[in-house]
């Protein structure tokens, strides 16, 4: 186990490693930097400017330094039954905002980072509730009403564009009916809607994958020992059936994370949402670098993070699989 | 395949002239047996699947209505009459491609022309053929059509003339009809979802064979590279790549080895949807090197590129082409983002998502367009709907496990 972590590890500050310099260089290949576009500034000054945020050193040492920054790590000592140790947590410094005045790239993350969590905590938390008991529903009442009906909205779920949903939802209950309301953050009523438009494709791939597991498992031989067993119904589906059929619906939780993080790029500028998210958008438009690096890494990290988790949880579902 | 030719019924106490003739008779019977190639089995089994071909037909009528909306009497996708025309629902009023602007604008010059002086009049003249001239109309009425699209437009003119069909899906906020703007955005998504799709066949299927034919450490490098990439949100690198690309100067120093925006378009999303296919591709071919027939091909002396080529290469595409038509789809949507979030299809070229951005963008608490959302959001939601029934029946139809069942 230990092992497995420090590998995935490796190759997680190796691929950080990768992403950082590619948009490292691809930024320095665009010719003129971002203060060129400032108006009437003599060149003095945009000198002094560019050497505030140290542009006018060599490539390489501009390379290295901000690796530097990125790489920084604060020592958490801590002490465990005796054994003292240092836990290394990562702090890195992405530099000041190119385009937003008096922020640091670490404070723009800051306040979006929690808005964007939430809103695909939520997202993620419906697909798999949804999905699940979609998908369950559909296989034990098979080729029933519901079944037909569950799995053309899956179709549906997964074939419609998120912003298309999104602008139609907006179009039907926020303009029309007036359920919900338009825009802004901080009322978990406004984080219903953007988080049911990303979360609808995923709940319906989960739904779809729910169904053929269940229907697959639920015509195996150990589910026939847990009838012959005695048990109820409820029981053998919900308890032993469920657990297989579920493996192919986490191994799909690492792609659906990624999914989720790109969705939100769309959803935030939709329903106006100041996540990271539109912050990207935003400096990726206005040529804010530090700013689109920044989120770039700390999406790469996240969606490490969250397929290591899968891993790991794939072997606890399943004893059979050995996480290695 | 044909197991009916193993048992040969010839005995060798018959003397030679039956036997020949028995051989002959043999030939007679294998010749007017059959053989069901996997093609025509996979096809069997998909006209099977009612819905599978609803979604053929549906894409095939598409595809065709795509190329022929040069011909088709629609009205001009990028003139606008913000005065005269804008918002206007769907109705059937009558319409005309020229539109009333440009009535406006003949009436004016005729006008002054018949007011002015005698040494203005032929100016005006000019202007006046020059208004009316072919030529003129194509490069104001469509963006830029290619040769063949300019073709198009002449029969259409010639056969139409002024006449269009009405705003039955009514126009957007710059006075412009959607109806026609679906029409051309169609073009515009479909050929980006399928010439990047065939980019990323091309990358992947080459790497992935690479891979698994060669094996070893060689395999072990290149398929590592696809781990790293797969862990990389690659949307993000993507329109960090697309705005660097189009920054104005690298975008000028492109178009002068003839690389329009567009075209990174397509390599850049073909560039990252090849990871599956190079994968699956490594394993249909890691699994197949191994496989008995390709031995036996060997034993009857094949030679190595009849054994790629006839044996190993239709083996992986059915496999390749369920891929494509998942990729499509998936690419569609990519494209249909990017032109949302404004980085994709640069205006006045259309594609489906710019549409539903557009929508988006005039939509208030107060007054709500309704057709700009629905028309160009619906075609592309049904279009990529048929795509994913068509792929999930083609998967069924070409999965060899699932044959039968």
């Amino acid at each position: 186990m230990s092992r497995f972590l420090l590998r995935r590890l490796g190759w997680m500050i190796l691929t950080i490693w990768v992403v950082y310099t590619v948009s490292f260089f691809l930024m320095r290949v665009v010719p003129g930097g971002p203060f060129d576009s400032e108006k009437n500034v003599p060149d003095v000054i945009k000198r002094n400017i560019e050497a505030r945020y140290q542009m006018d050193r060599p490539l390489v040492e501009q390379y290295f330094t901000h690796l530097r920054n990125i790489m920084q790590v604060d020592w958490y000592q801590f002490r465990l039954v005796g054994f003292k140790g240092l836990l290394p947590i990562p702090r890195p410094d992405f530099g000041p905002s190119y385009k937003l005045e008096d922020y640091t790239v670490n404070e723009v993350l800051a306040q979006g980072f929690p808005i964007s969590a939430s809103l695909g905590i939520f997202a993620m938390v419906f697909a798999i509730t949804l999905g699940v008991t979609a998908g369950l529903v559909s296989a034990v009442a098979r080729d029933s009403f519901y079944d037909f009906s569950f799995m053309v909205m899956a179709t549906l779920g997964i074939a419609v564009p998120n912003f298309v949903l999104a602008s139609l939802a907006i179009v039907l209950l926020v303009f029309n009916w007036q359920i919900f309301p338009a825009a802004g953050w901080g009322e978990l009523r406004q984080v219903v809607l953007p988080a049911l438009c990303l979360g609808a494709p995923f709940a319906g791939y989960i739904a779809r994958l729910t169904r053929t597991g269940m229907l697959e498992v639920l015509g195996l031989d150990y589910i026939r020992t847990a009838y012959a067993k005695g048990l109820s119904h409820q029981r053998v589906v919900l308890r032993h059936g469920l657990r297989g059929a579920l493996l192919p619906v986490v191994s799909y939780l690492g792609p659906a994370t990624a999914g989720i993080l790109t969705g939100s790029l769309v959803l935030e500028q939709i329903f106006a949402l100041p996540g990271m998210g539109s912050h990207f958008i935003e400096a990726a438009t206005q040529r804010d670098y530090t700013l689109a690096m920044g989120v770039v890494l700390v999406y790469t990290f996240l969606l490490f993070v969250m397929n290591t988790l899968v891993d790991i949880s794939y072997g606890v579902i399943d004893p059979r699989v050995e996480v290695e | 395949m044909d197991s009916s030719k193993q048992d040969n019924p010839v005995t060798p106490a018959r003397s030679a002239g039956t036997a020949l003739e028995d051989y002959a008779q043999l030939l007679e019977e294998a010749k007017s047996i059959q053989g069901v190639s996997l093609w025509k089995d996979a096809w069997k089994r998909l006209r099977r699947k009612r819905v599978a071909m609803l979604s053929l037909w549906f894409l095939v009528g598409l595809l065709v209505l795509a190329v022929l909306t040069p011909l088709l009497p629609l009205q001009s996708p990028i003139r606008q009459d913000a005065q005269r025309r804008k918002f206007e629902s769907p109705n059937l009023a009558a319409a005309s491609l020229r539109g009333e602007k440009f009535k406006g604008q003949l009436k004016e010059l005729q006008d002054r022309q018949a007011t002015v002086k005698s040494d203005l009049r032929d100016e005006l003249d000019e202007q006046i053929a020059n208004l009316q001239s072919h030529e003129y109309q194509v490069n104001v009425l469509w963006h830029q059509p290619g040769f063949l699209t300019r073709g198009l437009i002449g029969i259409r003119m010639a056969i139409f003339g002024d006449w269009a069909i009405p705003s039955i899906c009514g126009t957007d906020n710059l006075g412009r009809d959607v109806l026609s703007r679906v029409c051309w955005g169609a073009r515009v998504s479909l050929v980006v979802g399928i010439v990047a799709t065939l980019v990323s066949l091309l990358i992947g299927v080459s790497y992935g064979a690479t891979a698994g034919y060669f094996g070893g450490w060689v395999d072990n490098i290149m398929m590592r590279i696809v781990d790293v990439i797969y862990s990389v949100p690659f949307i993000f690198v993507v329109i960090f790549l697309i705005t660097i690309l189009s920054e104005d100067s690298i975008k000028s120093s492109l178009e002068s080895y003839g690389i329009n925006q567009i075209m990174i378009f397509y390599i850049v999303i073909g560039a990252i949807y090849w990871l599956t296919m190079a994968r699956v591709v490594r394993g249909q071919v890691i699994s197949l090197k191994n496989e008995q027939f390709i031995e036996a091909a060997r034993t009857v002396g094949c030679s190595r590129r009849r054994i790629i080529f006839r044996h190993l290469i239709p083996n992986v595409m059915g496999i390749v082409i369920v891929y494509l038509t998942l990729t499509i789809p998936a690419v569609m949507r990519f494209e249909a983002f990017l032109s949302f979030l404004g980085l994709g299809v640069a205006p006045p070229d259309v594609s489906w998502g710019l549409l539903v951005n557009q929508g988006i963008k005039v939509i208030t608490p107060l007054k709500i367009y309704w057709w700009l959302v629905l028309f160009s959001g619906a075609t592309l939601a049904v279009t990529l709907f048929a795509l994913n029934f068509l792929g999930d029946g083609l998967r069924d139809a070409l999965d060899p496990r699932m044959k039968n069942r």
